[in-house]
């Protein structure tokens, strides 16, 4: 298991590099000159040069690339060409909101989802299964901006229960959370209901039933582990979705995360900060895969071995 | 599979003839809508912003779901919008899933170092959120349809990859996997012909779960002005541009709101009822 | 699979401890429903703040932020008339090339330093000696000062390079810092939050994205009656979380609310609405080289004339003027008399008597530009109906400002305003020097901008102007403009003293609750 961590550890240092460099090229290839945003109007061309040469966008691509790496290493992420100060601060002081918001939003969809996903497999054409199917495909049929919207417009506008936007306390949190959980909800619920109803007809299932072993037990013990597998893959997949790409809710509810200030950032061509939000966001995402692997692995070895 | 089988089955799956005459239904009618629509959904008629749902009030001829914030016929620019959006989905959702499930299915049945290249290809698009990917890219490329579809399909194929792979991952060392190699019988036919048959459903779950999830996603971009370019109309451009009116003037965005969940409903339906169908497990 | 389960739910456990540790330092905003028994109010700003530091790119939040904490040498009252501030009086030497200001005495920074001519100089010196750092020197025209010297520690002197006609009107935009202190701290003075001004309000805390805030300063020179002990400015990007705000109570005033949300108040008696006409104007950006369709000033009347200005002001804006040059009233300039028609049938002659042959014509609408999209494609529809094939495209300031530098487009949409009322750097730099490639140069135009430049008599100034901005509006180049923006600003009743400016921009410093 541990040199197993240590492989994929390195694999994963490759696929950071990679997603950095592609980054790096992409936002430069965006038309648009981030010194021009930094200046005003009427900016002459020597300004205009002097202020490239200040932000070390007059040297050739592969040396600002070898120097941005440089600074990767020693810990300096570069500096903010809009904030004009370093990006690390600017990412750590946002990053909270982002971690928070995807927790929140996942602990609410998986909590909901899970139990119901299971009985309604368990229960599968009964009542139960059919509300779960409806609630499910309801939540995934709606669009996040029009979710958001509506939430606010019920629970804020018309109710006054809760604030319609803005960051700092748990009353903050409940209606993105709410945006984000619900759509994730639905489809954990969709998965966890298909993953039952199939592995509740596989063979070895019927053969426990044989050997006398209770309903509750075989659903429990055998089969939830097995029918969890896809549900973690795809959970998995959202989790890191939502680690920066969160950006409708985000703007909604003004939620100071990551994902906004990514495309604020690429709409001002700031290319360190883009760069090096990308690597910290990158960093959380390949985590949480990493996460899932093992995850699948264990089971996966647990299969095996039985 | 046994012909009266399969038509025993269809009849039987009520969610195969509910999702399939929905989604039926809205194909034909997104696709042969400017023979009967009449009002023109992409010209401005500003002294007509904001008529609410006049029905039937006025037959045909009346704004029945009402007009936009220039004046435009909501009904005829759902129409077309359906046009727009649903081909756009079909051919997203297609091209994905035909690059992620080849890659899938090879990185699972070869493994080692194959399935190590195409795995950590997939972490590398998967670190960059989809939406941002999306947004570089289109800044680079520019708005047009095509870097739209391209756009998509770059930020989604990963999933199908993902999926199969694990699923392959399962099978591959079962006594019949293993039987038919041990046959002789070649790498193309173990993958696609006995392999792949049997991880269908979840692929086909998925598939019917991403044409909405295609429609959602271009409306995404719309919000960030990187979807569908105006004056065309699309489900996603609709909702977005009509957000800050849900309160004054609600029927701007539930129309095409209402339009977007009966459709992804009617293709989810589809989904799960093939997934009936077709599930060699049946008994 | 227990263990896993296990690994997993402490692993959240620990994200949430991580997330919920850092939410204990952030402040609980508290809803502001009933003024009864507050003193604090909340405003909503649909700019971001990006840097404290008072060198930063103009925008309209760093101005209303810079107005809070700190104070000029002159002191723009926003509507084109410059007082003193921290400058008593001035005086302008024979060769127009001198500036001497006489200093007010005792006021004191919000760290107690005295401020004294030393502050001034180096407020400049420090903008001057690295001006690719403080985009505001080259903003503001600083270049055209040579020198600032302190000749006793109340007064000092400006040494242009040529006559500056709008010298005050740059310096209202330069905010004066304690000289000692920044020496001492270096960039950390606004990064790490000191921000000692001479103004009104003190700063308090800063959370990028979120909002800053501040608090009243009791000790201001010229005496404060404000009874806000606290006022808190959020940056919120969306129109309708913050008219859910106002309704919800979690916000006091906003400006600048589209006039389709305008309903939602109906039933909130509480908050009072009201317009504010601003020189804010929506413009086309023309490009007029040989290889634009634009070229031909036919090409343009026809542009022009086929728009129904007012139309789109009544319909889309629900208020707003219609432009008839790129001038609006209160700025100099501005000429009542100057004639822009609407009129499709001579459009269509123009336009049939032009070389204009149905090429495409692409707009590039700035997404900044609030409706931005609604207004051009019903613009599209109308220049289509008299023979145009113009369609749109909406794209980011970033792609807006490279075509621009390279000449590249037919057209732009984008919005202006002019600080102060002077239209002095908006002519120079887009007219005269061509900042913006549109390839069109009228020698009789650049003579009147060029006159009105060295003019010192505003009156004589103001003539200058009108002719030069007449005989744009006649050849309908480099710009044309559609109309004035009309704000809609929406306030809790009892929050008084909160300036929206014809310029298109906020102030707060004068806030206070009326009981």
């Amino acid at each position: 298991m541990g040199k197993y961590i240590l492989r994929r550890l390195g694999a994963t240092i490759v696929v950071l590099f990679f997603a950095t460099l592609i980054t790096f090229i992409l936002i430069r290839l965006a038309p648009g000159n981030p010194a021009l945003m930094m200046l005003a109007d009427s900016a002459t061309p020597e300004e205009i040069a002097a202020m490239e040469a200040y932000l070390g966008l007059d040297k050739p691509v592969i040396v600002q690339y070898l120097i941005y790496i440089a600074g990767i290493f020693k810990g300096d992420f570069g500096t903010s060409i809009m904030y004009q100060r370093p990006c690390i601060d600017i990412i750590l002081s946002r990053l909270p909101a982002t971690a928070l918001l995807t927790f929140a939003g996942c602990t609410v969809g998986l909590l909901v989802a899970i139990p119901l996903g299971v009985l309604a497999g368990v229960k599968q054409g009964s009542m139960v299964d059919l509300s779960a199917m409806t609630f499910a495909l309801l939540g995934q049929s709606m669009a996040t901006v029009w979710l958001a919207v509506l939430l606010v417009l019920i629970f804020s506008v018309h109710l006054g229960w809760l604030p319609a936007l803005g960051y700092g306390t748990f009353k903050h949190l409940i209606l993105p959370a709410i945006t984000i959980g619900f759509p994730l909800a639905s489809q954990t619920t969709r998965l966890a209901r298909s993953g039952m109803v199939d592995v509740l007809k596989e063979d070895y299932i019927t053969s426990t039933y044989a050997k006398g072993i209770s309903r509750r037990q075989v659903y429990t013990k055998y089969a939830f582990k097995n029918a969890m597998l896809p549900v973690i893959t795809i959970v998995g997949l959202q989790i890191a979705g939502y680690l920066g790409g969160a950006v409708v809710t985000e703007q909604v509810f003004s939620w100071p995360g990551l994902g906004a200030l990514m495309v604020s950032a690429i709409g001002n061509r700031d290319y360190p900060l883009v760069q090096s939000t990308l690597l910290v966001v990158a960093v959380m995402v390949s985590l949480v895969n990493l996460i899932v692997d093992i995850i699948n692995c264990l089971v996966d070895r647990r299969m095996t071995l039985n | 599979m046994d012909k009266k089988l399969l038509f025993g089955r269809i009849k039987r799956s009520k969610f195969f003839i509910v999702g399939g005459i929905g989604v039926f239904f809205i194909i034909i009618l997104a696709f042969t809508s400017p023979l009967f629509v009449s009002f023109d959904g992409t010209t401005s008629s500003l002294m007509e912003r904001f008529t609410p749902p006049e029905g039937f009030s006025k037959g045909l001829a009346g704004h029945i779901l009402g007009t936009d914030q220039l004046g435009r016929d909501i009904l005829t620019r759902i129409l077309l919008g359906a046009r727009i959006s649903l081909s756009i989905a079909i051919i997203c959702v297609a091209l994905s899933a035909f690059i992620g499930t080849v890659l899938g299915l090879i990185a699972g049945y070869f493994g080692g170092a194959v399935d190590k290249i195409i795995m950590r290809t997939c972490d590398v698009f998967l670190s960059i959120p989809s939406l941002i990917l999306a947004i570089a890219i289109m800044a680079v490329l520019g708005t047009s349809i095509i870097n739209l579809i391209t756009v998509m399909v770059i930020s989604r194929w990963v999933q199908y990859a993902r999926l199969m792979r694990n699923q392959v991952m399962v099978i591959r060392n079962k006594e019949f996997v293993l039987a038919s190699k041990a046959f002789g019988a070649s790498h193309w036919h173990i993958m696609f012909k006995q392999i792949f048959v049997n991880i269908t459903t979840p692929l086909i779950i998925l598939l019917s779960q991403q044409i909405g999830q295609m429609i959602l996603m271009e409306s995404s971009l719309s919000f960030l002005n990187m979807g569908i370019q105006p004056p065309l109309p699309s489900w996603g451009s609709m909702i977005a541009n009509g957000r800050s009116y849900i309160a004054s003037y609600p029927w701007v965005v539930v129309a095409p709101g209402i339009a977007l969940m009966l459709t992804v409903l009617s293709f989810n339906f589809l989904g799960d009822g093939l997934r009936d169908i077709l599930d060699p497990k049946q008994k | 699979m227990k263990k896993t389960f296990t690994f997993i739910a402490l692993l959240m456990f620990c994200m949430a401890l991580f997330a919920g540790g850092s939410n204990e330092q952030s402040s609980d905003i508290p809803a502001s429903v009933s003024l009864s028994d507050k003193s604090e109010v909340t405003v909503a700003v649909t700019q971001n703040l990006v840097s404290l530091d008072v060198g930063t790119t103009p925008s309209g939040a760093s101005l209303a932020v810079f107005d809070m904490i700190y104070d000029y040498l002159v002191d723009s009252d926003h509507n084109g008339n410059l007082m003193p501030q921290l400058a008593t009086s001035w005086e302008v030497s024979e060769d127009n090339l001198t500036w001497t200001f006489h200093l007010r005495e005792g006021v004191k920074f919000h760290n107690g330093e005295d401020f004294t001519s030393d502050d001034v100089v180096f407020t400049f010196e420090r903008m001057q000696e690295n001006p690719s750092k403080y985009p505001l020197y080259s903003a503001n025209n600083f270049s055209l000062i040579v020198s600032v010297d302190a000749i006793d520690d109340y007064t000092v002197t400006f040494t242009t390079s040529e006559p500056f006609g709008a010298l005050l009107t740059s310096l209202s935009g330069m905010a004066i810092i304690p000289a000692d202190t920044v020496r001492e701290l270096g960039d950390a003075f606004f990064t790490e939050g000191y921000c000692y001004g001479t103004g009104p309000w003190k700063f308090e805390e800063w959370i990028d994205g979120q909002y800053i805030s501040f608090t009243r300063n009791d000790e201001y020179w010229a005496g404060q009656t404000s009874n806000v002990d606290r006022l808190v400015m959020r940056f919120i990007t969306e129109s309708s979380s913050i008219v859910a705000g106002l309704i919800s109570g979690t916000i006091d005033a906003t400006g600048r609310v589209p006039s389709d949300m305008l309903s939602q108040f109906d039933g909130h008696p509480e908050i009072i609405l009201d317009t504010v006409d601003t020189s804010q104007i929506l413009i086309i950006g023309l490009q007029c080289g040989d290889y634009s369709p634009f070229h031909d000033e036919n090409v343009r009347k026809a542009f022009s004339y086929a728009i129904d200005r007012q139309l789109l002001c009544d319909a889309i804006m629900g208020g707003g003027k219609a432009s008839n040059s790129i001038m609006s009233e209160g700025t100099l300039g501005y000429d009542a008399n100057v004639k822009m028609p609407y009129d499709p049938e001579l459009a269509k002659q123009l336009l049939s008597e032009s070389d204009y042959n149905g090429e495409p014509i692409t707009l590039y609408v700035n997404t900044a530009v609030v409706q931005g999209e609604e207004i051009m494609l019903a613009v599209c529809d109308m220049v289509n109906s008299v023979g145009f094939n113009c369609n749109i495209q909406m794209v980011e300031q970033a792609y807006i400002n490279e075509v621009r530098v390279s000449g590249d487009y037919d057209a732009y949409v984008v919005t202006a305003s002019f600080t102060g009322g002077d239209p002095y750097g908006y002519l120079n730099q887009r007219v005269l020097s061509d900042s913006h490639h549109h390839n069109y140069a009228d020698p009789e135009i650049n003579d009147y901008i060029t006159l009105s430049n060295r003019e010192t008599d505003q009156t004589q100034r103001n003539e200058y102007l009108k002719s030069a901005v007449g005989l744009m509006s006649e050849h309908c180049a480099p710009q044309i403009a559609l109309f004035c923006y009309e704000y809609n600003t929406a306030i809790r009743d009892g929050v008084e003293g909160i300036e929206y400016s014809p310029e298109g921009l906020y102030y707060f410093d004068d806030v206070y609750i009326d009981k």
